[in-house]
This record gives structure tokens, sequence and C-alpha cells, in this order.
């Protein structure tokens, strides 16, 4: 079940989710979240940095589905009131990417929460454009530990 | 399922998914080095124990976990 009321696009709360800053922001639209899933958005605008001749590259995709899931951490700690620690990706693999969105384009990635175990996140994510599957790959992510 | 059983399915899946010899799976081995794992594999552990015994380990289970023996008793506790 959806925890949303609705779905967040506000700019200014989307950066409060995620520790990344532009111009390195790869999405914009928290869509659905419960405690094993999340859904994020994100709309392909021309000043991307990893567009490169009107298309959304590889990096990209692999960055927007990354902070699909730090969008999941961060979104769990603002709903607790507590700061969401840093994480970044520690491992990737199966990744199959079928086909590259374009600008203006909007893509929806999913990552389903497979297992937490002492601090590192195994997801599994899939992006889809206009209904079609076009990337799935599985991420180990891990949260930063304080010093 | 008895101790034996649940040995040699646990090394099958560790020799299978860990790439490690038979005869670096004794029981005093510490289950660390015996697999080289790093604190990334330790998830993949988990999947596979889940996949194989259906069984749902958390981080906790882990701490007193040294050798492949703790190891085999942890599961063999869980399926109990």
């Amino acid at each position: 079940m959806n925890l949303l009321k609705a779905p967040i696009t506000d700019q200014n709360i989307i950066l409060k989710l995620i520790p990344q800053r532009p111009p390195i922001v790869m999405v914009d639209a928290l869509l659905y979240f419960d405690d094993t899933k999340v859904v994020s958005g994100l709309t392909i605008t021309n000043d991307n940095m990893f567009v490169d001749n009107g298309i959304f590259t590889e990096p990209g995709l692999i960055e927007h589905m990354a902070q699909t899931v730090a969008l999941y951490t961060g979104y769990h700690f603002y709903i607790q009131n507590i700061p969401a620690p840093e994480g970044y990706i520690g491992a990737i693999k199966g990744v199959t990417i079928n086909k590259l969105p374009e600008i203006h384009q909007q893509i929806e990635t999913e990552v389903e929460i497979l297992h937490e175990v002492l601090g590192v996140t195994l997801v599994k994510g899939t992006t889809k454009l206009n209904g079609e599957t076009i990337v799935t790959a599985q991420m180990k992510t891990v949260l930063k530990q304080d010093a | 399922m008895n101790k034996e059983v649940i040995i040699e399915k646990i090394n099958d899946f560790l020799i299978d998914e860990f790439e490690v010899e038979a005869e670096d799976l004794s029981p005093e081995a510490n289950l660390k080095e015996a697999l080289e794992l790093d604190s990334l594999d330790f998830v993949d552990l988990v999947v596979a124990v889940e996949a194989n015994f259906g069984v749902k380990l958390v981080g906790e289970d882990f701490i007193n976990i040294l050798t492949l023996q703790d190891f085999y008793d942890l599961i063999e506790n869980k399926l109990s």
C-alpha cells in the first residue's frame, strides 16, 4: 500500500530526501513508498549532465536508479524526522539496458528492497519508459558509517 | 532435516556461489576467510540461506559466527 498521500514532486522536498545536489540530481519525483518498495520519476531535460545528443546515457540511468534507493532511505528517515545518512553504491550486477530515453521523456524506476543486512541493502531495480521496461539491475548500497 | 544433510546443502551452495574448493570447507575454518567475504558479501550469504532453507538471517545472527561450524550450527538452530 502506498504510504504517500500524494506523489512528491516539489523539488525542495526532493532535495531534502537525497544527499545529491544539482547538477547531479537524477530524480525529480517520489511516486510510491512503502516498507519494501519505492518508485521514483525523472523527466529528462536537455541540460541534464548525462544527456548526449538528446539521449539520456547509461551512467545517468544507473545514477537515477541509485538515487531512487537514496529516496527510499531518505524518505524512511524523513518521516521519522531523522537526518538521512549518506550512502553509496557498493556493487551492481545483472544490468540490462534495452533502450535509452530521449529528452522530454519521463522514466519511472521501481526499486524493491530484497534484503538489508549489516548496513548493506540489496535491491532489485526496474526502470520503465511509457510502461516498457528499459533497465533492470541489482544493486548493493551501503550506508555511510559515522567515523 | 538432519545435521549431515544441512552441512552438505550448505557446502554445496558455498562451493557453487562463493567459488570455494570443497577442501577449504573444514568445520574449523574461519567463515570470513574461507569464503573471502567482504562486508558486501554477507548479503549474498543471507540470500543463499533464504533460497536454500527458507530461513531469513539478520545482522545480529552473525555476531557470534566465527567458524564454518558456527555457521552450520546457526542454520541448524534456525531450522529447529
